[in-house]
């Protein structure tokens, strides 16, 4: 009989410091990374302070570890911030949906997104990387408020570095720093401003609401993208993570069973409860 | 299984109960408690009250306890010790029965059952579920806060129960419907009189005031109707009609304890608090209670029917008889039904 | 018509015509005969709904600390005796100006127990009402704008039943037996805080038991957690609870809160002189420091 609430103990490989307040922890079950897919979360927690939901953040193909990035603000969090490279976390999952990395082959991918939200971009991203012959151009648009709020500003140029991709980092106005070279500006302006077509593509964006909120518009009003071709994914507020806890509902959706990751045109038949 | 169908007086039912008890069973009934009814144990048939419509609680709390122990850790370096907290489930006295509920009750079993098992399985309440035996009392007379006949039940129904009983003058009529049912009184069977299904008095003609699909139908489409901000302006988000509820399953999961020993736990939670679905960047995708009062109707009419073509309510009327404001969801999912 | 009714309905249909206030919150009938619920009108054609009886248990003070009610401003409010002393102390706090809101008093001489009425109870006695108005000294509201007078006979008090009797009867308890008996009390509890929401006067916006930073009461819904929450909330309302008793009669399992309460009320009296909720310009007894305040416990 299995108790599916009980948790698994995960071994801290690498812990990066990303910003102020955000880092990334790179862990490993039996000295490797587990099975999932882009878009799903798990729960993770110092055990006695409480679990927290995040989603993965690194490609399920890299095999030597499995990766979250969080922000400290609470108890739970504050706990995982105090842990040092060789301790072990609790975690239980995957859960929830995935990315649908099939129906996206072939197709060009635009990847947005804005703050911590870039964690399960950053997911998906890599993945259509590790696979980077199944997809055709890939755009990733990812913005912060400052340039200090930006995550994964290491592997930034690795990413630029495959073929047929381009990569556009901005900051909000004001949040720019001397030396900065990206761009200025917030995620829907710039967005605007990339030549981009619906036509056989496929988005993905994830970040705050209103960003979400004017990104979609964006895409679907000036870009001519299908609602069915805009992805993104909900962060409701969850405990169990398998249908049960009663907390995420929208709708008649569970977010972390029938999500966390919609397409705008589900997102639309969700009544405003997120 | 095929229904199986006795008749048993008045004076040997009270015999039976008391050889479950004197068996060691462990037998929760309607009891009377600092003025009115609870579910409790009894130690005789004679502190059973079958004579109240319905507890002022429900007997959730076999299904799902106050609080679960899901595992309890400790703590040395690096190493985390866990000890599965089903142990202490399936270790716990298995001969349960629920004696005298309402049909209302035993029918929020399978209800909460799909939750607890559409996908993954939680363990915690089968292993609770399937050890409980329940033994229903029809009802004769419902009051105005039922609604168990719109539910899609009724106040005869069996749906959930093991053996459902209906009273008639100095004997009860008794309609075995499980196996569970049957194994439980198959030692006491010479108190039983087995009859045919034609010889129990049929099921009254209980008719509805409303159609829920109505209610389900106004859901679909207004979730921004202004009723719900209007009408819950009197609603002061106190848990009691989740709490009371017998198909209310919330739940949050916590740990307890230090960062050397504890356990985790999980604890009746309720969609009427603010900090249930208070992200931790300070959204709050239901700021008034207005919204909170909605999420419980669209969970219990719409959310669980979508997903499992039942109702999350049994109609038990609970939640409106406890409400300090008067609130009744029965009027208010009247109320529903007549907007559409 | 019951004349009472209509001169509520007047007052309030005049609050709302003139501009005076944009809500008036009272009672109207409920979902039976034998309960009254809170309304809230805002239109003067909806006047015609307030009503009152013996059956109007709630204290409509608590709507005051809702957002969603904070919102409408001037505000017309319908309070017995003891509700009116929650305004006092809410006024007295800070959390309502007396400025914003036009008190609608109703005389009362008592209101039905709502479990009684429940069963059928429809007359005022000794019997039938709560303790709290077999003691009360405001059967005519402290502070009003408008004042209705009752229709129901004063209550005749035989001297026989004692109110809150078992305050006495825990007083000359060991403290082992004090700690058995609340242990038994507690235990029922199912954290469901209707106790706080019905408090008119528990209005913090982040309440203790929603801090996890550290976690000060625990969350379990057993032993420790109940009583950690029970007691927590007894010690934030002594010196200030007005004995309205809505948190008891709001509780579903029926733990006897307001023996903590109506206890904690007679020992701030009787060490600080203080009764709360009787003077809107006194200072909160436990917001001021005297240098002949009760001050054994530092010794």
């Amino acid at each position: 009989m299995e108790n599916i609430y009980l948790p698994k103990l995960a071994e801290i490989k690498e812990i990066i410091q990303e910003t102020n307040d955000t880092k990334t922890i790179r862990l490993a079950i039996n000295g490797g990374s587990i099975d999932f897919l882009p878009g799903q979360f798990g729960e993770f927690s110092v055990i006695g302070e409480g679990e927290s939901t995040f989603g993965f953040s690194s490609s399920p193909l890299r095999k030597e570890f499995f990766e979250f990035s969080f922000r400290t603000s609470g108890r739970a969090t504050t706990g995982i911030n105090g842990l040092n490279p060789g301790d072990k976390l609790s975690f239980r999952g995957p859960y929830g949906n995935y990315f649908d990395t099939v129906g996206m082959k072939g197709k060009n991918l635009v990847f947005v997104g804005g703050g911590i939200g870039m964690a399960p971009v950053k997911s998906i991203l890599e993945y259509c990387f590790d696979e980077r012959d199944d997809y055709g151009k890939i755009t990733v648009l990812y913005g912060a408020r400052t340039v200090n709020d930006l995550l994964y500003r290491n592997v930034f140029d690795d990413w630029k570095k495959y073929k047929n991709t381009e990569v556009v980092i901005t900051v909000d106005p004001g949040g720019e720093t001397p030396d900065w070279t990206g761009k200025v500006g917030f995620v829907p302006t710039i967005l605007e401003q990339l030549p981009l077509k619906g036509e056989n593509s496929i988005a993905v964006v994830c970040g705050p609401p209103i960003m979400i909120k004017f990104a979609l518009k964006s895409l679907e009003e000036k870009m001519g993208f299908d609602k069915e071709n805009i992805i993104t994914t909900l962060e409701n507020r969850m405990k169990c993570g398998l249908g049960k806890c009663g907390r995420c509902n929208v709708g008649s959706v569970y977010v972390c069973k029938d999500g966390p990751v919609f397409t705008a045109r589900e997102l639309e038949s969700l009544p405003n409860d997120f | 299984m095929e229904e199986k169908y006795f008749e048993i007086l008045a004076e040997d039912l009270k015999k039976f109960v008391n050889s479950l008890i004197s068996d060691n069973f462990n037998v929760i009934a309607p009891k009377d408690k600092d003025g009115d009814t609870f579910y409790g144990k009894i130690d005789k048939f004679d502190e059973a009250n079958l004579d109240i419509l319905l507890p002022k609680m429900s007997y959730k709390e076999y299904l799902l306890p106050k609080t679960e122990t899901l595992f309890e850790y400790s703590v040395s370096g690096v190493d985390v010790d866990i000890k599965d907290g089903l142990g202490a489930v399936t270790g716990e006295n298995k001969k349960r029965v629920i004696f005298g509920g309402r049909p209302c009750d035993a029918a929020a079993g399978p209800i909460m059952d799909k939750v607890f098992n559409w996908d993954y399985k939680d363990e915690f309440f089968n292993e609770r579920f399937k050890n409980l035996t329940i033994i229903s009392i029809a009802c004769k007379k419902p009051d105005n806060y039922c609604f168990c006949t719109e539910m899609q039940l009724s106040p005869e129904s069996s749906y959930g129960s093991d053996i459902l009983l209906k009273k008639e003058d100095n004997k009860y009529f008794a309609a075995v419907v499980s196996e569970k049912g049957l194994e439980l009184i198959t030692p006491y069977l010479s108190l039983f009189k087995e009859i045919t299904k034609a010889q129990i008095p049929a099921d009254k003609d209980w008719k509805k005031v409303f159609e829920i699909e109505k209610t389900k139908g106004f859901l679909d489409k207004n979730f921004e109707h202004n009723y719900f901000q209007d009408r819950f302006l009197s609603c002061i988000g106190c848990g009691i009609c989740t709490y009371t509820c017998p198909t209310c399953h919330c739940f949050d999961i916590q740990d307890e304890g230090n960062l050397k020993e504890g356990r985790r736990i999980r604890n009746w939670d309720s969609c009427q608090f603010a900090i249930f679905t208070l992200h931790t960047s300070g959204h709050n995708p239901r700021v008034t209670q207005g919204d909170r009062y909605r999420q419980r109707l669209m969970h219990k009419f719409k959310i669980y029917s979508e997903k499992f073509n039942k109702y999350l309510c049994v109609g038990c009327g609970r939640c409106s008889r406890n409400c300090p404001e008067d609130i009744d969801i029965k009027e208010v999912v009247k109320d529903l039904a007549g907007l559409i | 018509m019951a004349n009472i009714d209509e001169k509520l309905q007047k007052i309030a249909k005049d609050l709302l015509e003139s501009g005076e206030v944009s809500l008036v919150i009272g009672f109207a009938v409920g979902s039976n005969p034998q309960r009254m619920r809170p309304v809230f009108i805002t239109k003067a054609e909806d006047a015609n709904r307030l009503s009152f009886n013996h059956h109007a248990v709630q204290d409509l003070a608590v709507f005051l600390k809702k957002p969603e009610v904070k919102k409408f401003g001037k505000i017309g409010i319908v309070v017995k005796g003891c509700d009116e002393k929650a305004l006092n102390a809410l006024i007295q706090e800070y959390q309502v100006s007396r400025d914003n809101i036009k008190i609608i008093g109703v005389e009362c001489n008592g209101v039905i127990r709502q479990n009684l009425a429940d069963k059928g109870e429809t007359a005022v006695s000794e019997a039938s009402v709560y303790d709290k108005c077999l003691i009360c000294n405001e059967h005519t509201p402290i502070l009003y704008d408008y004042l209705v007078p009752s229709e129901d006979p004063k209550l005749n008090l035989s001297g026989n039943l004692k109110p809150y009797a078992r305050i006495e009867e825990l007083d000359s308890m060991s403290p082992e037996e004090k700690n058995s008996f609340w242990e038994k009390e507690f235990d029922k509890c199912i954290k469901c805080y209707a106790c706080r929401q019905a408090c008119p006067l528990c209005y913090c916006s982040r309440c203790i038991v929603e801090k996890n930073m550290p976690q000060w009461i625990d969350t379990n819904l057993e032993e420790t957690g109940n009583a950690q929450w029970n007691l927590i909330r007894a010690y934030h309302l002594s010196g200030r609870c007005i004995g309205c008793g809505e948190c008891e009669r709001a509780c579903p399992v029926n733990i006897p809160l307001m023996l903590i309460n109506e206890k904690m009320a007679r020992d701030v009296n009787n060490l600080f002189g203080y009764k709360s909720g009787l003077d809107i310009n006194a200072k909160p007894v436990f917001g001021v420091f005297s240098e002949s305040d009760f001050n054994e416990f530092i010794k």
